[in-house]
């Protein structure tokens, strides 16, 4: 008999991980995830000195081109109306060969154009604000570069770097959330954009 | 609440049952409800059991889901499916010889249904769109399970039990895991 209830109790065991193992039903199904080419350029200066800025734009309409699709996508309609899409950026100086640091980034060193800029030290928090009247999202900023020295930049905070460029819809809760995988045509291919400043 | 299912499905066997096998051998019913399935799920249920006289039995569960929780979390897309019943046909097996306090095995079948939901690529005026969209589902599950079972002054059970089943047709649209877990109380006549 105590074998039959030791039996019991290890079937009883097996039977509470396999229903603790799937994993299906707890996953998040409010994500939608696209593709979409070029919609953050950074303003290229040939010569950059102390004092100027360092200017990242995000220009996009409301309808995109979606990668593996044959017509565009409406980003507004699909993310219920969001008023921003957001992204970061960061830069980094170079401080011995190949090593390279990032800049402290303060809202006094921050240029607020269009769309909303937010200094978080390490990173700049961007937002593409759409505009109802153009029914396209725009963003303009920039940090103010402050010393000489060979800078990059990059928009992968957080994350190993790579050339793509993640941007996210400010969603209210309920709608979708739609996150597009973009790229800038200003960095290499490992998603670094290389300057100096003299 | 597995954890206080593991504890009380432990302890079963220490509480004191009054044993009179000859009383409850002649009562070949019993309707009961799952008290922790309807507290903590909301899952709203009643069962009908027909003892054999042997050691099988079989019998009938029907159940509605009408949880605000699982509701929301559909709605907020934190689930893709929202169960909303089932009827679960079963056949048990006792393990033990005594009949007023028992293990038992079971295997079940279960006609469920619900809501699903999700996310479509549609086109308007040739341009598109991704939107939520939602259907039913209905799915047979097959599964099996064990639990412990007393009864006091020969009518009233007292039922731990943990089972689960997969769903075998539309498995992209139901749950993957079926469970049959509760604490229930019934009457035997």
């Amino acid at each position: 008999m105590k074998t039959l209830k030791y039996l019991f109790l290890g079937g009883l065991a097996t039977v509470l991980m396999a229903a603790d193992c799937s994993n299906k039903d707890s996953e998040f199904y409010n994500d939608v995830f696209i593709s979409s080419p070029n919609m953050v350029d950074v303003e290229d200066n040939v010569l950059y000195t102390v004092g100027d800025y360092l200017m990242v734009n995000a220009y996009f309409d409301r309808t995109v081109p979606e990668a593996g699709q044959n017509n565009d996508i409406d980003l507004y309609k699909t993310s219920g109306g969001a008023l921003s899409f957001t992204f970061s950026y960061l830069i980094e100086k170079e401080i011995a060969q190949d090593q390279w640091t990032p800049v402290d980034i303060t809202e006094a060193n921050v240029f607020d154009g269009e769309g909303n800029s937010v200094a978080f030290g390490d990173f700049l928090l961007a937002q593409s604000v759409f505009d109802p009247a153009l029914q396209t999202y725009r963003y303009r900023g920039g940090v103010r570069l402050t010393e000489t020295g060979s800078y990059r930049l990059r928009f992968t905070y957080n994350q190993e770097p790579s050339a793509a460029i993640v941007l996210t819809s400010d969603s209210l809760q309920g709608n979708l959330f739609v996150t597009i995988f973009s790229n800038c045509e200003d960095t290499d291919s490992a998603g670094y954009y290389y300057f100096d400043v003299n | 609440m597995k954890r206080f299912l593991w504890i009380a499905l432990l302890c079963g066997p220490l509480v004191s049952a009054q044993e009179n096998e000859s009383g409850l051998s002649s009562r070949k019913n019993e309707v009961r409800t799952d008290l922790l399935s309807t507290v903590a799920l909301a899952k709203y249920n009643l069962s009908y059991e027909r003892f054999t006289g042997g050691k099988f039995s079989f019998g009938v569960t029907g159940a509605v889901v009408s949880s605000k929780k699982v509701e929301d979390d559909f709605e907020e897309g934190n689930r893709d499916n929202s169960p909303q019943f089932e009827v679960t046909p079963f056949v048990r097996y006792r393990l033990s010889e005594g009949v007023s306090r028992f293990y038992f095995a079971e295997v079940f079948a279960s006609a469920n249904g619900g809501d699903f939901r999700e996310i479509v690529r549609k086109t308007e005026n040739g341009v598109g769109y991704y939107e939520v969209e939602k259907s039913d589902y209905f799915d047979v599950a097959i599964g099996a399970g064990a639990g412990y079972k007393m009864y006091l002054k020969e009518q009233w059970a007292i039922e731990l039990m943990v089972g689960f089943g997969v769903n075998t047709i539309e498995t992209d649209k139901s749950p993957d895991v079926f469970s049959r877990v509760g604490v229930s109380v019934g009457y035997r006549f």
